[in-house]
């Protein structure tokens, strides 16, 4: 019968054992039901603390009001060994077991301590592996806890470096801008310019007879003439510094416009300076339906493409500069083809174009970031995609956007 | 722990029965009809619960009542499962007596609470509370607001001393259980519980099991759990659900359980080794007050030998003493040295104020 009793009551704490990967729950249950089994009317873990080198009660179990005599060995005591306190007629059986030791307080006339000590030592292997297993979920948690951590660093460390690329970007940006303002002033202010010289030399060659009353309307109809001149070109000036002002505004919402419009807003900065520079710019609209995007990014898109075709051209001194600009669309999709005829980008360095900060005009201040944003525009804000290949004839850019019902 | 002890047979109270500023435990048998109940003024506090019968000296009655009213120093409380109320309540306490409803899946729970909480003294009996009429009506009140997800635990700062047995013995085992909600042993052995039930009483004591009987043949044959001591803790089966066994107590989820048999010669020794257990080798008792939690199975496995086993104890522990007492659906009996445990089939006889 007591080995009946052995047998079964080991079963129940053998199962009770390695219910959970947390030290205390699991422990807790163990206790639980070792204590129902048992009789025990109180037990505590305690648990080594190797930073402090000490022990710690990690859980207890049973009659708080015993606590107080759940102690752990005054002096170095084996394995599993029972010790009998004659003030309180109560026998404790501490149990060591990796590391750490597990009290159980019994009253000496009412259990059999050593038919007890018996059966948590036919099951001590499990109860170590069990803990063993527990305090290295732990240590696992903690790296993984660590990993986190530092994955959250490194990803706020590049939060912060696309930040800085941005406003690298940004100011870049400006740069051509304000380069590209300067060309499209650069023809009003000469008008200004010449319509103010002609008065000035009309007036000192006294080209008025200011006597007559013909020679006064004259003169009157010139002035008129020379400041309506002036005003016009005040006013495209005027216009020209909104249209950059606006595109410089970041979009918070998205507007529907047809690809066709956008175009056409670029070639409102940009026109000027491709005319300019004899570049030719054929537009090709197969549909005028509209999108839902970003337009000033979107425009600041266009505009990073025209840019570096206008360089590549002026750089390779391309006789009938061109630039053919196709706007059309396919199943769910509109397509934006930006092509030039400037003899197309090195197929070694075509893979690296949209890296940050790879650039093949370095001497002539390019940051390497225009195409790297316009990548970030296209896929990460406008859920399109961007890409570039070689033709006969030059480099052709291609936007893909998906249509607003699709 | 009672200051008053009153037998109502048949009897409607009314609100001259109660005092104002005075706190009262009512122990309804399950046929009478606590809807009769006064209405007390705000200052009486009336806490009452239902069990299958109560015992008056040594007679039993299915429509009586007995109204306890409590001791200046007793305190009464309906403790939820966190028994925050409880902690604050213990540091002087020395007896506890406790009620439960014997369907709640949280008695472990409650248990535990308890016993952590109370000091390395305090004894600590009680009884799960309920009826054998199936009928829906509340357990557990406090003027007549139903108690439920809790228990009813009464704190004396004086001694008491119990005593208890069930008298069942060892048939066969071991056998391995699941359980499920704390009171259904899903399977034993791998095999449906009541299949399997049904499979050992029919070979070893050629009885056949159903739905219908299986409350009688559960306390004639109840399983034992697995445990150290003299006793093991009987479940009996009260029901069957889905195949499942329904037992009168709660489980752990992974369980030993032995077959054992109740005999009405095995389960009459049990009320003189209670007594003697609560006598303790005393001749004389200083008390007034010996409070039994007779579990109902005894009454039904013992029959008309029940009345014989109440009769033993009033005699045995003698005329002066004022008797009376319940029948219970679970029975709790712990004199803090060992763990606490919820029995079934068990006579549990309480000395109240008894000095140690």
């Amino acid at each position: 019968m007591q080995l009946n009793e052995q047998l079964l009551i080991t079963y129940e704490c053998v199962s009770s054992v390695g219910t959970s990967l947390d030290l205390k729950t699991m422990i807790e249950h163990f206790l639980k039901v070792f204590s129902r089994k048992t009789g025990s009317m109180a037990s505590v873990y305690w648990q080594f603390n190797p930073q402090k080198k000490d022990f710690e009660p990690l859980c207890f179990y049973g009659k708080r009001s015993f606590s107080t005599m759940l102690v752990l060995p005054t002096e170095p005591m084996e394995n599993y060994t029972i010790v009998y306190d004659a003030k309180s007629d109560k026998e404790r059986l501490h149990v060591n077991v990796a590391g750490d030791w597990i009290v159980f307080l019994f009253h000496a006339k009412q259990n059999d301590v050593g038919f007890m000590k018996a059966i948590i030592n036919s099951f001590s292997g499990k109860l170590e592996n069990a803990i063993h297993a527990c305090k290295n979920h732990l240590e696992l948690l903690e790296m993984n806890e660590n990993l986190a951590k530092k994955v959250h660093e490194e990803v706020e460390k590049n939060r912060q470096k696309d930040q800085h690329i941005l406003q690298q970007s940004r100011l870049a940006q400006m740069g051509e801008m304000i380069s590209m303002i300067a060309h499209q002033w650069r023809q009003p202010l000469g008008s200004i310019s010449a319509v103010v010289a002609g008065l000035k030399l009309k007036l000192l060659l006294n080209r008025f007879d200011l006597e007559s009353v013909e020679g006064r309307e004259a003169h009157k109809q010139f002035t008129n003439e020379s400041l309506h001149k002036i005003e016009e070109y005040v006013r495209f000036l005027t216009n020209t510094i909104d249209d950059f002002r606006n595109f410089f505004k970041p979009d918070k919402q998205q507007e529907r416009i047809s690809l066709e419009k956008l175009v056409n807003r670029t070639l409102e900065i940009i026109g000027k300076a491709l005319e300019i520079n004899g570049i030719n710019v054929k537009v090709s609209v197969q549909t005028s339906n509209e999108i839902l995007t970003y337009t000033n990014e979107m425009t600041q898109v266009i505009l990073n493409i025209l840019k570096n075709a206008e360089d590549v051209i002026k750089e390779r001194n391309i006789p009938h500069a061109q630039i053919g600009i196709t706007i059309f669309e396919k199943e769910n999709e509109q397509y934006l083809e930006i092509e030039d005829n400037a003899g197309g980008i090195h197929e070694e360095i075509l893979p690296h174009i949209f890296e940050p900060y790879f650039s093949t005009k370095q001497e002539k201040n390019g940051t390497g970031l225009g195409l790297y944003m316009s990548k970030i525009i296209v896929e990460d804000h406008c859920q399109g995609s961007i890409f570039a290949t070689n033709t006969i004839f030059g480099a052709k850019f291609s936007i893909i956007l998906k249509k607003e019902d699709a | 722990m009672f200051s008053n002890v009153t037998f109502y047979p048949h009897t409607t109270l009314i609100e001259r029965d109660f005092e104002p500023h005075k706190t009262y435990l009512l122990m309804a048998a399950q046929h009478y009809d606590t809807n009769t109940l006064p209405v007390v003024s705000a200052t009486t506090t009336l806490f009452c619960i239902t069990v299958p019968a109560v015992i008056w000296k040594a007679t039993l009655y299915e429509d009586a009542l007995i109204c306890c009213e409590l001791a200046v120093n007793t305190r009464i409380l309906f403790c939820e499962k966190e028994c925050d109320a409880l902690a604050k309540s213990l540091a002087s306490c020395q007896s506890v007596l406790m009620f439960v409803d014997w369907m709640d899946t949280h008695i472990y729970r409650y248990l535990d609470r308890l016993f952590s909480l109370t000091g390395g003294d305090v004894t600590i009996m009680g009884a799960g509370c309920g009826r054998t009429d199936g009928k829906n009506l509340p357990i557990m009140t406090c003027n007549a607001e139903v108690l439920n997800g809790g228990f009813i635990v009464l704190l004396s700062p004086l001694s008491s001393r119990i005593g208890s047995s069930h008298g069942s013995a060892f048939h066969n085992g071991y056998y391995i259980a699941h359980t499920e909600n704390s009171n259904q042993i899903v399977s034993i052995n791998g095999e449906k519980a009541f299949d399997f039930y049904t499979k050992m009483l029919k070979q070893h004591f050629h009885e056949e099991v159903n739905e219908t009987n299986i409350f009688s043949m559960g306390l004639k044959y109840p399983l034992g759990l697995g445990s150290m001591g003299t006793e093991q803790p009987l479940r009996v089966p009260s029901g069957v659900k889905d195949g499942h066994l329904i037992v009168a107590g709660p489980m752990e989820e992974e369980s030993t359980l032995c077959l054992m048999r109740s005999t009405p010669q095995s389960l009459l020794v049990a009320h003189s080794i209670a007594v003697e257990g609560v006598r303790g080798g005393d001749k004389e008792l200083s008390t007034q007050s010996c409070f039994m939690i007779e579990c109902v199975g005894r009454r039904l496995v013992l029959e008309s030998d029940f009345s014989q086993e109440l009769e033993a104890i009033v005699r045995e522990l003698g005329d002066a003493c004022h008797h009376f007492g319940i029948l219970s659906l679970g029975e709790i009996a712990n004199s803090a040295d060992k763990y606490i445990e919820y029995f079934n089939e068990s006579c549990v006889i309480g000395l109240l104020d008894a000095a140690q």
